[in-house]
C-alpha cells in the first residue's frame, strides 16, 4: 500500500489519550427517573453509570504486539471496542496514524475501518452461521470495494484461506463444518482481507484447546511477520500474553496499573496487582509448588469504584496513614481485622477474645489504639456496620492510596522501554508522570 | 474394608453415545484408582472423554449415552458392574440400583461439582435455601439445624457475611462465590470423594487461585479425596497427587504428578506440555501438536494418537498399545500406552519404519475428513 | 454419462475420503430455513395443516382461473336463473343446468336433507342461499378471496413489521424508543376500529381491507423480530461486520434479519389464519368485499336472516373459515416446533 499517511516501523501507529468510557443504565427514556414518595413527592432524574474504562493512555508502535491483560470485568474488551469506535468514547482521544478516531464519524470512520480490524473471542458466534466462509471472508473487501469484482474477491479469499492454514476448497462451507481452531483461522482471514495495519485480537485463543491454541498463536506470529501487522492482543491468560507480546499493559477495574516491556513486566513487576496476578497463575510444573500467592476478595463494583488507587481495597501493600505512626506489624493486624469485620468472618465473643485473635503480637497505641478499641467494642455489641465504617474511615481512607490517584514512571531493569506503574509505593523519590 | 483397598476403583469402564452418525466411544475402557485423601487428576483436551468418565462414575449419563461395560467399585460397593453372561454383557447382581446410588451414594458418599455454577444452582431460589434443603435431605436434619449448618458451611468456604448472603439469589453472587457455594454444597455431607469437573475453568486466575487454596485447605481438614477433571496442566501441577492423561476415550498415561511432568513416558503428554506457553519463562516458538483430535466415532487404528504423533512408526498404525506399567512409581507404577517402551510391549517399535510427515498428514486428513471436522 | 457415474461410485468406494458428494450436501443443507422446513415432513400436525392449505390454495387458484377465463362480469354469474353464460365451471356443474328462471329454488338444505322449502338435491350438494345460488360454488369462489386476503395482508404486515422491528432493535436508543412507541400506539387501538377507520377514509373495498389489516398487524411482527434482533445484535458476527466497515443497511439485511427470521415465519403462518378471520369479520360488518362477490364473511352476514328456515346457509361458510384457519394454525405450530432449537436439539 502506498498511503501518504504510512507509518514507519517502530513509530507510533496508535495513540490512546485519556480514553474514558462510561455506560449508563439504558432503561428507556424514562429509565433514569425515580419517584420518591417518602418525603412528599419528589422526582429525581439520575442514572448510575458503570465506569468501565477510565483515563487510559498508551501508545502502540507499528509492528509490535501490545498485550493487554486483566481479569474478566476489568474493562479490557470495552477498551478495545472503544479504541475501534465500536463504542462511543465518553471522553478522550484515539489517534490512529495521526487522525483522531474519536472525532470522525459516518462514512469517514467507516472507510477508516479498512486499516483496523478485530478478531473475536468466540469462534462459534463470530461467524454468521448462515453464511459460507467464502462470503464471510469477502464481506469486508466488498464493503470497501477492494479487489475489483466478485471473481477477484473470490481469488483473494481463497488465497487468504490458504495463508491462514485452511484448505481453499472449503470456500463453500458453512462455519459449523469447522472446528473451533479452524473457525478462528477464518476470523483471521476475514480480518486480513482488507490488508489492515492494526488488528485488535480480543481473547482470540482462550476458547481453544492448548494444542490448538499453540497452532493459532504460531500462525498469528507468522502473519504478523509477513504482513507487518500491529496487534493489540487482549487475554486473561498471562502465559499467552508472555508468549506473544512485545510490551504488556495490565488493567484493573477500568484503569491501567502497569505498562512495560514484556521481560521487564514479568521479571520486575512493580505494581502489587501485577505481582498478585503473576503469582496466582498455576505453573505447569509440580516442583514449582508453594510459590503461589493469593489475592483476597472480589473486584469492587465499577459503578462506585474506590477513590484514589482502585486496587487499594484488595492491595496487600496498602500504605499506612502517616499520622498514626504504625509499625508494619500493627498495620498488618489492623488491616486483617478490618477485612474480617467487613466480611463478618468471625464470631465476636468478648473484647478480649477479639483482641487476642487479631492483635496478639502487635497492638497499636495512641490514636490508632483508641480507634481499634472503639471498633472492637462495636463489634462485640454486634454493631458490625458501624465498626466497619469506623475502621474504613479512620484507617483505609486516610491512606495516600485512597486520596490520590497514582501514576509513576519507574526505572527499567530489563530492556530500554519506559516502565509505568500506578502505585504510590513508588512515590518516595520519583516524579509523577502527569 | 482393609487399609490397602483403594477408595474408588474403576476398571475397564466403557461409556458410549448412540447418535445418528454412529456410536461415539466416549470412554473406551479406562482403569484407575483413587486412594483415601488423594487428589487424582483426569486431564485431556475437549472431546477426550474426561467429563463423561467423571459422570459415569456416579452413573449420571443420560440418553443417548450409556455405560456399556466395566466396573466401578467404591468402598466395597459396586456402582457399576457388568459381566459376560450367555454371550451378552449384563449388569451384575451386586450392582447398586439407581435408587440406592441416588439415595446412598450421590451427595453423601460421592459429591460432584460442575464447571458452570450458574447451571447447578436454581436461579429462583436463594442460595442459602438451596444449601439448607440439600443438607436437610441428605443428612436428615431438622430445618433450623440445617440452616445453621448451611451458614457454617458458607463461612467455611469463605463467603463474606454468610448470614446476610444466605438470602441472596445466585445471580447476586460472583462466579467465584457461586463456585464456593457449590463446594460448600459438595462438602456439606462430608463425602469421602468429590468429583470436580473443570470447577475453575470459567474463573479468573486470581479467583482460581483462591478456589485452589480453599480446596487444599479443606482437603487437609476433612481428608476428602478428589477426582479433578481439567484441561489445564498448570492446575494439575498445582493440586493433583496422581494424574491420568486421556486421549480419545483412553488413558494414555498414568503417573504421579512429578513423574508425569519430569519423567514423561507418552509422546502425547510430552507434546501437550511442549505446546503450552509458560507464565514463568518466555518461550519464543511453541511446538503445537499437529492437527486436531479425531472424533471418537471412528477412532484411528492401532495407537489412537499415531496420526498426530511425532514419534509414530509403521507399527503404531497396526498395534493398539494397552496402558501398561513402564516404570516404577512411588506407590503405583508409572503406566503408559506407547509402543516406544519396547521392553514392555515387544511390538518391534525400534525396528519399524518411522512414518514420514506426508504419510501422517494424509492419514490425519482421512480420519478427520476435512482436516478438522465438525466439533458440535 | 457412464464415466461420470463410474467416477462417482469410485469416490464412494474409496472409504475415508468420503468427504465429497453426499456428505457435503448434508452439511450444506443443514443450514438455513429450507432445511428446517424440510424437517416438518416428519410432523403429522404440520403435514395436516399443509394438506388443508394446499387444497384450499388449489381451489383458490382454480377459482381464480375460472373467474378470469370465463368471466369479466363476475357477479351476475351467481344469479344462475338469469341464464348468463359465465363461470363455466359453476354453470355447467352446479348451477341450475337448465338455466331456467322458473326452476330457481332458494334456501334448499344440503342434498341429503329436507326442509320447508323442499328436499335437497345433488345439483346443489350443500344447498342454496336466499337467492337460489349454489352455496358450494360460492364457498369455492370465496376461498379465492380468503387466501388472497390472508397472504397479501400478512405480507404487508410482515415486511413492514420486519423492517420497523429490525431497524428499531439494531439501532436501539432513541430510534428504538420512537419506533416502538409508535408501534405500541398502533397496538393500543382496537384493530377493528383502526381498520374500519382506515377503510372509511380511503375506501370500502377489498384492497383497502387488506392494506388496513396489513398495517394493523405490523406491531405484532415488529415486536417479535425486535426481541430477536436485540439478541442477534449482540452476536459477535454482527460486531465483526461493523468492525470490518460493512454498512449498517447491509448488516441489517445480510446478518440481522436472516438470523432473526425464524419466529417471524411462524407468526406469519399463524397470522394468515387470523387475517382471514378479520377480513371475514369485516365483510360480515359490511366492509371489504361488496356483494354480490362471494366472500365467506359476507355470506355469513347474508345468512343472518335465514337462520331458522335454513341454518345450513350459515353453517357452511363458518365451516370453511374454521377449516382454513385451523389449517394455518396447524402449519404454524408445526413450524414453530421445527424452528425451535430447544425441540430440535
Amino acid at each position: 500500500m502506498s498511503d501518504a499517511d504510512d507509518v514507519a516501523f517502530g513509530d507510533t501507529l496508535l495513540s490512546v489519550d485519556g480514553l474514558t468510557k462510561h455506560f449508563t443504565d439504558d432503561g428507556g427514556f424514562l429509565g433514569g427517573l425515580t419517584i420518591d414518595m417518602d418525603d412528599g413527592f419528589s422526582v429525581a432524574y439520575d442514572r448510575d453509570s458503570v465506569r468501565a474504562v477510565e483515563e487510559v493512555s498508551f501508545d502502540i508502535r507499528k509492528g509490535e504486539t501490545l498485550g493487554l491483560v486483566g481479569e474478566s470485568g476489568c474493562g479490557k474488551s470495552t477498551l478495545a471496542r472503544t479504541i475501534l469506535r465500536l463504542l462511543e468514547p465518553t471522553d478522550g482521544n484515539v489517534y490512529f496514524k495521526g487522525r483522531n478516531l474519536a472525532e470522525i464519524g459516518g462514512e469517514e470512520l467507516r472507510s477508516q475501518r479498512k486499516d483496523m480490524q478485530m478478531i473475536f473471542q468466540d469462534p462459534q458466534s463470530s461467524l454468521d452461521p448462515r453464511m459460507k466462509v467464502g462470503r464471510i471472508v469477502e464481506e469486508p473487501m466488498k464493503a470497501h470495494g477492494l479487489y475489483g469484482d466478485a471473481e477477484g474477491r473470490e481469488e483473494r479469499a481463497k488465497e487468504l484461506l490458504e495463508k491462514v492454514g485452511l484448505d481453499p476448497q472449503h470456500y463453500n462451507r458453512y462455519p459449523h463444518a469447522f472446528s473451533g481452531g479452524q473457525r478462528q483461522r477464518v476470523n483471521l482471514a476475514r480480518a486480513l482481507s482488507v490488508n489492515p495495519d492494526f488488528i485488535v485480537c480480543d481473547e482470540p485463543v482462550s476458547a481453544l484447546d492448548v494444542s490448538i491454541q499453540a497452532q493459532v498463536l504460531n500462525t498469528m506470529n507468522e502473519l504478523q511477520a509477513e504482513f507487518g501487522l500491529t496487534y493489540l492482543f487482549i487475554a486473561h491468560d498471562l502465559s499467552v500474553i508472555r508468549h506473544i507480546s512485545d510490551r504488556v499493559a495490565v488493567m484493573y477495574l477500568g484503569q491501567l496499573v502497569e505498562l512495560a516491556d514484556k521481560e521487564e513486566l514479568f521479571e520486575n513487576p512493580q505494581h502489587p496487582y501485577t505481582r498478585a496476578l503473576l503469582s496466582s497463575i498455576p505453573v505447569p510444573d509440580p516442583r514449582a509448588k508453594g510459590t503461589r500467592g493469593v489475592l483476597e476478595g472480589d473486584v469492587p463494583s465499577p459503578i462506585d469504584p474506590p477513590s484514589g488507587c482502585r486496587f487499594r481495597t484488595r492491595c496487600p501493600e496498602l500504605i499506612a496513614p502517616p499520622e498514626y505512626d504504625l509499625t508494619p506489624a500493627e498495620w498488618e493486624n489492623i488491616r486483617t481485622f478490618t477485612r474480617a469485620v467487613d466480611r463478618r468472618a468471625f464470631e465476636a465473643a468478648s473484647v478480649d477474645a477479639v483482641r487476642e485473635r487479631f492483635f496478639d503480637d502487635a497492638v497499636p497505641y495512641g490514636e490508632a489504639g483508641t480507634v481499634v478499641d472503639e471498633a472492637i467494642g462495636l463489634v462485640c455489641t454486634d454493631d458490625w456496620e458501624s465498626a466497619a465504617t469506623l475502621l474504613r474511615e479512620r484507617f483505609a481512607e486516610q491512606s495516600i492510596c485512597a486520596r490520590e490517584e497514582p501514576a509513576y514512571e519507574v526505572p527499567t531493569e530489563h530492556g530500554d522501554s519506559r516502565h509505568f506503574a500506578a502505585c504510590h509505593l513508588h512515590k518516595t523519590d520519583l516524579d509523577e508522570v502527569h | 474394608m482393609n487399609g490397602t483397598d483403594p477408595l474408588l476403583e474403576v476398571r475397564d469402564l466403557k461409556t458410549q453415545f448412540f447418535t445418528a452418525e454412529g456410536t461415539v466411544r466416549a470412554v473406551d475402557g479406562i482403569s484407575f484408582t483413587v486412594e483415601e485423601g488423594e487428589i487424582v487428576g483426569i486431564v485431556g483436551e475437549s472431546g477426550a472423554g474426561k467429563s463423561v468418565a467423571a459422570s459415569s462414575i456416579l452413573r449420571l449419563i443420560e440418553n443417548p449415552g450409556e455405560i456399556v461395560g466395566g466396573e466401578v467399585r467404591y468402598r466395597g460397593e459396586t456402582l457399576v458392574g457388568f459381566e459376560q453372561r450367555d454371550g451378552e454383557l449384563r449388569e451384575r447382581d451386586d450392582m447398586l440400583s439407581n435408587e440406592a446410588v441416588r439415595k446412598r451414594i450421590r451427595g453423601r458418599e460421592i459429591a460432584i461439582i460442575f464447571q458452570d455454577p450458574m447451571e447447578s444452582l436454581n436461579p429462583v431460589f436463594t442460595v442459602g435455601g438451596q444449601l439448607r434443603e440439600f443438607i436437610e435431605i441428605n443428612r436428615d436434619l431438622p430445618e433450623s439445624e440445617a440452616r445453621e449448618e448451611a451458614v457454617d458451611m458458607l463461612r467455611e468456604v469463605g463467603i463474606p457475611e454468610p448470614v446476610k448472603r444466605f438470602d441472596d439469589y445466585p445471580h447476586q453472587f460472583s462466579g467465584g462465590m457461586r463456585q464456593r457455594v457449590l463446594i460448600a454444597m459438595a462438602l456439606a455431607c462430608e463425602p469421602s470423594l468429590i468429583i470436580a469437573d473443570e470447577p475453575t475453568t470459567a474463573l479468573d486466575v486470581t479467583v482460581e487461585g483462591q478456589i485452589l487454596d480453599l480446596v487444599e485447605d479443606l482437603q487437609q481438614k476433612y481428608g476428602t479425596s478428589f477426582i479433578w477433571v481439567t484441561h489445564d496442566m498448570g492446575v494439575v501441577a498445582e493440586i493433583c497427587d496422581r494424574v491420568n492423561v486421556m486421549y480419545l476415550g483412553e488413558i494414555v498415561e498414568q503417573a504421579s504428578v512429578d513423574d508425569l511432568f519430569h519423567e514423561t513416558k507418552h509422546p502425547y503428554t510430552a507434546a501437550l506440555l511442549d505446546s503450552m506457553p509458560r507464565p514463568d519463562e518466555t518461550v519464543e516458538e511453541l511446538n503445537p501438536i499437529e492437527g486436531v483430535m479425531p472424533e471418537a466415532i471412528n477412532p484411528p487404528s492401532g495407537c489412537r494418537f499415531h496420526p498426530r504423533c511425532p514419534d509414530a512408526r509403521e507399527v503404531c498404525v497396526n498395534v493398539h498399545p494397552e496402558n501398561r506399567a513402564v516404570a516404577e512409581g512411588e506407590i503405583h507404577p508409572h503406566r503408559a500406552a506407547c509402543l516406544q517402551h519396547e521392553e514392555v510391549f515387544r511390538a518391534g517399535y525400534w525396528g519399524s519404519q518411522p512414518l514420514d510427515d506426508a504419510e501422517r498428514a494424509q492419514r490425519h486428513r482421512e480420519l478427520t475428513a476435512d482436516g478438522g471436522g465438525a466439533d458440535e | 454419462m457412464a464415466t461420470t457415474s463410474d467416477t462417482q461410485s469410485d469416490e464412494m468406494l474409496s472409504s475415508g475420503r468420503e468427504e465429497g458428494g453426499v456428505e457435503e450436501e448434508e452439511i450444506e443443507s443443514r443450514v438455513g430455513i429450507s432445511y428446517t422446513l424440510w424437517q416438518i415432513r416428519r410432523d403429522p400436525t404440520a403435514l395436516a395443516g399443509l394438506a388443508i392449505i394446499s387444497v384450499m390454495t388449489a381451489i383458490a387458484v382454480f377459482a381464480y382461473i375460472d373467474a378470469v377465463i370465463f368471466d369479466r362480469l363476475s357477479d351476475y354469474a351467481f344469479f344462475a336463473n338469469m341464464g348468463v353464460e359465465q363461470y363455466w365451471f359453476a354453470n355447467n356443474y352446479w348451477v341450475n343446468p337448465e338455466h331456467d328462471p322458473a326452476s330457481v329454488r332458494s334456501l334448499l338444505p344440503p342434498a341429503w336433507m329436507e326442509n320447508t322449502f323442499g328436499q335437497g338435491t345433488w345439483d346443489h350438494p350443500l344447498g342454496t342461499d336466499h337467492r337460489g345460488r349454489d352455496i358450494l360454488v360460492r364457498l369455492f369462489y370465496g376461498t379465492r378471496i380468503a387466501i388472497q386476503v390472508g397472504f397479501i395482508s400478512t405480507a404487508i404486515g410482515m415486511v413492514g413489521g420486519t423492517l420497523v422491528g429490525a431497524v428499531s432493535g439494531y439501532y436501539g436508543g432513541w430510534i428504538d424508543d420512537a419506533l416502538m412507541r409508535a408501534v405500541e400506539t398502533l397496538y393500543a387501538i382496537p384493530f377493528l376500529v383502526l381498520v374500519i377507520a382506515f377503510m372509511t377514509a380511503f375506501g370500502r373495498d377489498l384492497t383497502y381491507a387488506m392494506i388496513g389489516v396489513g398495517i394493523t398487524t405490523i406491531p405484532v411482527f415488529a415486536r417479535l423480530i425486535r426481541s430477536r434482533v436485540v439478541s442477534v445484535r449482540e452476536e459477535d458476527y454482527v460486531e465483526a461486520a461493523r468492525a470490518a466497515g460493512v454498512r449498517d443497511r447491509n448488516i441489517i439485511l445480510r446478518h440481522v434479519i436472516p438470523n432473526s427470521f425464524a419466529p417471524v415465519l411462524v407468526q406469519a403462518t399463524l397470522q394468515i389464519g387470523v387475517s382471514i378471520l378479520i377480513v371475514a369479520g369485516l365483510s360480515f360488518l359490511g366492509f371489504g368485499v361488496q356483494p354480490p362477490k362471494p366472500s365467506w364473511g359476507q355470506m355469513l352476514s347474508q345468512s343472518r336472516g335465514y337462520m331458522l328456515p335454513n341454518p345450513w346457509f350459515s353453517v357452511w361458510p363458518g365451516v370453511a373459515i374454521l377449516i382454513t384457519v385451523v389449517g394455518f394454525n396447524l402449519l404454524g405450530d408445526g413450524l414453530r416446533d421445527a424452528l425451535d432449537p430447544r425441540v430440535n436439539n
